[in-house]
């Protein structure tokens, strides 16, 4: 009698072990939503099975789409937009967050074949990943500007430009203003010799050390070391020429001027650089507060750098002034869109696509939308058709040099480990450990290297 | 009874009582193992669907890349400092802490304590002592070795990592290193005494001898750990300076992920894995043959 008790007892809990593994498994199976647990707790107990996605579609209010943010300042306003949107269109726009690096993330998540319907991505992910995503050339917003910052591979536009950002040096104009006397105009330093002779002022007035340089390797590598393939003639095709002519070997960047250039204007900033005694130990965040409290008045970044404000809105990017001046470097800011949202065509159903889609519509056409976009995440957008501007005075700064044509192609088509082994060579560089000709041949094989 | 030697009746009480474990091994370990022994065959980039075979390539690329040996190199160096030191200074805690001084019980749970901190968020606070902490000691009471951040120098942040690895393992190998001295006869020890023993001859001659499966033990364990050493190489230095402190776990992830190598990445985590094994079992077979039985 024990032993019958025994086994009814483990067969019941055997029982319940099977039925919580498959309960659990049934929404993953029909809906591609990595977090199915959020939906879940919505919904009465045991709805599962009715609920799939094929279900809700028909009536073509409930269809829920994923989207992943990558931004992570931006991370609230896209929570609150997808509130909003739920109850603007009755879809269900549920908000991922990853701090990883994107291309790695969504790696692991097609190899899970769980990817998102929506994913903001960077510039090479689309590249990398567009087997698997949804040909967007279609689409209304392609004639409003999709198609000059959407990225276009065959002939067909793949992603949707969601931010335009810029590459530059951002100044804390009233740090300069305190020591100088006088209103601060970034036209006026242009040149490398007007641009030393400030910083020379301002060593002497009181600020010593002047300038913020980031050791990381993506904004060394990607963003100023970057700048060298950018400014080849302001095109996509005099940057893929370049970089050719770099992998073949046919450049050699000691004899380049642009190279010299560029790297004069490096040595500057190296000099009067806060982190001088030990600039490989410089912290992002640092060189971040020191900005905005006034300790240093340039850092070298780019726009999305949004956190100075609390202190100061009397900033704004420039250009970085250089010796070589050909088309018109220190005068162009580098822009461009560096996040791009794309549509998942391989997992995502029909109707999630379609839903992708018209979010994408909604966010470039919609008053909601441009409001989203410009007001709430102040970002720089993309298309013509939208006539708001952006307060944040970064992006307000950039989209300026935008709005007069001053922008500066920006090549992001660079390989995945441009930064950390190019990033690596400046860093040595930085910290004093190699010099110019050594940066040079180390940067010359690494693009040799490449296919 | 004697259906309780039959064939079937062993396997079903085998599958009743090892069939989850054996389950879940299988699915976590020896299906990914199988899965990627298969990939270091193909030229993935770890993201197309198209897997393209290409034999034996991956492995005369991984022969002949210089950058995965040297952090092969630098991670022998590293494992090596790192399980003796762990080690040594285990030992001496757990000796200290089993020899009666006063709030014995206080200190073990100390020592102990930095292993109950994940790897990552230990790297992070490491982070601030080297580069913030001891840079502004060093800087107002002019010690010239604090004076910079360990972390921008590649030699010093090498030491930095074996400092936060032995930090971190000391406390845990410690416990083992406890529970072996615990276990040695009380009897044992007095006998020796009355024989004569001092202190010291009574630890070298009774205790050690019979405590070597603790040592097997600790030194397989930090050793493995070392040798798979990624979340505080990742939080701690990410392998800077300028790439200088890149291990081999490190230096497959990015050759996998970064690179989008994927085929290469994986072949080179095998070798590395050949390499860990070999190192491993000759450990523990060299350690099980000093090993006493009583």
């Amino acid at each position: 009698m024990k032993k019958l008790a025994a086994i009814g007892l483990a067969l019941i809990m055997t029982a319940g072990l099977c039925i919580g593994c498959g309960s659990k498994e049934a929404p993953q199976a029909s809906d591609p939503a990595p977090e199915a647990a959020v939906k879940d707790t919505e919904k009465p107990a045991g709805d599962d099975a009715a609920t799939n996605a094929d279900a809700k579609d028909a009536s073509g209010q409930d269809t829920k789409i994923t989207l992943l943010n990558t931004k992570s300042e931006l991370q609230t306003q896209f929570e609150e937009m997808a509130k909003k949107y739920q109850e603007q269109t009755g879809v269900t726009v549920e908000v991922n967050f990853t701090s990883d690096v994107v291309g790695t993330h969504l790696a692991g998540k097609y190899a899970a074949a769980d990817p998102y319907t929506i994913m903001l991505v960077d510039h090479p992910d689309v590249y990398d990943f567009r087997e698997y995503l949804a040909d967007l050339s279609g689409e209304d917003w392609i004639k409003d500007g999709g198609d000059t910052y959407g990225i276009t591979i065959d002939g067909k536009v793949y992603s949707f430009p969601f931010t335009v950002e810029a590459v530059g040096l951002i100044y804390n104009a009233d740090a300069i203003e305190k020591i100088t006397g006088e209103t601060f105009k970034p036209g006026d330093y242009a040149s490398i010799d007007q641009f030393e002779g400030l910083l020379k002022k301002l060593a002497d007035g009181g600020m010593e050390t002047p300038v913020a340089v980031n050791k990381d390797d993506w904004s060394l590598a990607n963003h100023f070391f970057g700048q060298l393939y950018d400014q080849q003639g302001n095109s996509a095709d005099g940057s893929i020429a370049f970089v050719d002519s770099l992998k073949s070997g046919e450049t050699k960047l000691m004899d380049n001027a642009r190279f010299n250039s560029l790297m004069d204007s490096f040595d500057l900033l190296k000099k009067y650089n806060i982190n001088g005694s030990d600039p490989l130990s410089a912290d992002y965040d640092l060189n971040n507060s020191y900005l905005a409290e006034g300790q240093v008045a340039f850092w070298f970044n780019g726009s999305w750098a949004t956190d100075i404000y609390e202190y100061t809105e009397n900033i704004g990017i420039m250009p970085l002034p250089q010796k070589d001046t050909t088309d018109d470097v220190n005068t162009k800011l580098v822009s461009g869109a560096s996040k791009e949202f794309v549509i998942d065509a391989k997992y995502a159903s029909p109707e999630q696509q379609q839903a992708a889609k018209d979010f994408l519509n909604w966010l470039v056409y919609d008053e909601a939308g441009q409001t989203f976009m410009v007001d709430e995440c102040s970002i720089i957008p993309a298309f013509s058709n939208i006539e708001k501007k952006v307060s944040a005075p970064l992006s307000a700064s950039a989209q300026e040099y935008i709005n007069a044509g001053q922008s500066m192609y920006w090549y992001q088509e660079i390989p995945g480990d441009h930064g950390t082994q190019a990033g690596a060579s400046l860093q040595k560089y930085l910290g004093g450990n190699s010099k110019r000709d050594e940066l040079a041949s180390e940067i010359e094989t690494y693009w040799q290297a490449q296919k | 009874m004697k259906r309780k030697h039959s064939f079937w009746y062993k396997t079903g009480t085998f599958l009743g009582f090892a069939g989850p474990a054996v389950f879940c091994f299988i699915m976590v370990l020896m299906v990914p193992f199988v899965y990627g022994l298969y990939l270091t065959f193909t030229g993935w980039n770890g993201i197309s669907a198209d897997k393209a075979f290409v034999g034996f390539g991956n492995y005369v690329t991984t022969f002949q890349d210089a950058d995965f040996w040297r952090s092969v190199l630098l991670t022998l160096i590293y494992s090596a400092i790192s399980v003796i030191l762990i080690n040594v200074l285990a030992f001496l805690l757990a000796y200290l802490v089993t020899s009666g001084v006063k709030g014995q019980n206080f200190f073990r749970a100390g020592f102990f304590t930095p292993n109950l901190i994940g790897g990552l968020i230990l790297g992070y606070i490491w982070q601030f002592i080297f580069s913030r902490a001891l840079v502004s000691v060093g800087t107002k009471l002019q010690i010239g070795i604090f004076s910079t951040s360990w972390l921008s120098d590649p030699d010093k942040a090498l030491f930095a990592l074996i400092i936060v690895t032995v930090w971190q393992y000391s406390g845990f190998m410690m416990l083992i290193y406890i529970a072996g001295l615990m276990s040695v006869p009380k009897d044992l020890l007095e006998a020796a005494r009355i024989d004569g023993c001092r202190q010291w001859q009574c630890t070298r001659f009774v205790t050690l001898p019979l405590m070597v499966s603790s040592f097997v033990v600790c030194l397989f364990l930090s050793i493995t750990r070392c040798f798979m050493a990624y979340d505080l190489n990742l939080s701690l230095t990410d392998g800077g300076p300028f790439n200088s402190t890149v291990m081999a776990a490190m230096h497959v992830y990015m050759k996998a992920f970064t690179t989008k190598d994927y085929g290469v990445g994986q072949t080179e985590a095998v070798i590395l894995f050949v390499i860990c094994v070999a190192i491993s079992i000759s450990q523990v077979m060299i350690g099980k043959k000093k090993e006493v039985s009583m």
